[in-house]
């Protein structure tokens, strides 16, 4: 979701600072081993949606797997989207570290909304906030985009791909210390993912800057 | 019959749930706070039901087709809560008096002046350019 949005100063910022844009990693390298990286992923994502199609079939046959098979080339030939640029890098603990967490926050977040509905006092103001991430690739953006969305208190407004910021709305955020907690949480999502699916870029930055809060202080652009 | 309370529970606090995404629809104040309404309940709400169906039904085919809906559930809903949210943010429906701070409206106000002093550096707009 975040990859297309074209937020209204990423444009303007990437024109005036082209040595900035973060695009440059994603550009296609014409050389052997890119395509046989892409080729891998092809098939991935070629496996995925045959999985997805003998699930609704709720059946594993021949035909069925085969027509997974067809539909799934004929899917990715047809709808073309800018490949998606895995990074190569997947920590099974790391992963179920992030999906106990996740599960765990999916509940506060569920409970502490209801709560909010059934109160008697009504919801205070919101906040919205700016976090400059530390990764620099489209999924990784999207997953803690995705993830930032379902658990508590916040929600996605817009983002900038090219600088790579996310801007997120917090539920019920009326003082500093509610904006400082919003912004470490985000940067906590993003923490968990890199160490569970991130690139060795992208550790390589979480490394470099370990404590985004206390060197920014959500006020550096 | 144990496995059937279990299931009553989790059906029960599921609806429950849903009527918090309902009642939180209502009453929060602005778009962006009844966006967190619509987003976040219902989902476990959801997730409890399917377990619930789950219990009740352990087939292969009922429990994949389960999975199904619930990784959908996922996926979907914060795209369209961030393309709601979005759409509202810049049209402008939003009650100022309901957000504490904007840090996206600072960033947007710094990016205009950026691109102004930009434009005036280069010349664009004046008659120096035409020559």
């Amino acid at each position: 979701m975040s990859s297309n949005s074209q937020e209204p100063n990423s444009q303007k910022a990437n024109s005036q600072r082209p040595g900035v844009s973060r695009t440059t990693g994603r550009r296609p390298v014409k050389n052997r081993q890119s395509k046989g990286r892409g080729f891998v992923q092809q098939l991935v994502l070629v496996f995925f949606l045959v999985l997805l199609w003998v699930m609704l079939w709720d059946s594993v046959s021949v035909l069925s797997v085969l027509s997974g098979v067809v539909l799934a080339l004929l899917v990715t030939r047809v709808f073309y989207l800018p490949p998606v640029v895995l990074s190569g890098r997947f920590n099974i603990i790391h992963a179920v570290i992030f999906g106990a967490w996740f599960l765990y926050s999916l509940m506060h977040a569920s409970v502490e909304v209801a709560w909010f509905a059934f109160r008697r006092r009504a919801v205070g103001a919101g906040s919205v906030i700016a976090c400059d991430l530390r990764t620099s690739s489209d999924l990784l953006m999207t997953l803690v985009a995705d993830t930032a969305s379902l658990i508590p208190g916040s929600i996605i407004i817009d983002s900038d791909r090219a600088l790579g910021v996310l801007y997120l709305h917090v539920l019920d955020c009326d003082s500093e210390e509610k904006i400082f907690s919003g912004k470490a949480q985000v940067y906590h999502i993003e923490e968990l993912l890199i160490r569970a699916v991130g690139s060795h870029r992208d550790l390589a930055a979480l490394r470099a800057t370990p404590d985004p809060m206390g060197l920014k202080g959500g006020e550096r652009r | 019959m144990i496995p059937d309370i279990i299931s009553a529970v989790l059906i029960l606090l599921g609806g429950v749930l849903s009527l918090a995404a309902a009642l939180g629809l209502l009453r929060f104040g602005d778009l962006l706070s009844r966006m967190h309404a619509s987003a976040k309940p219902q989902v476990l709400g959801l997730l409890l039901v399917a377990v619930a169906i789950g219990i009740q039904f352990p087939t292969w085919a009922t429990v994949t087709t389960l999975a199904i809906v619930i990784s959908f559930q996922l996926v979907t809903i914060p795209v369209a809560t961030h393309m709601v949210g979005r759409a509202g943010y810049r049209t402008k429906h939003l009650r100022r008096s309901m957000l504490y701070r904007d840090e996206l409206a600072e960033a947007v106000d710094r990016a205009e002046a950026r691109e102004l002093a930009w434009e005036r550096k280069r010349g664009i707009g004046t008659d120096h350019h035409d020559g």
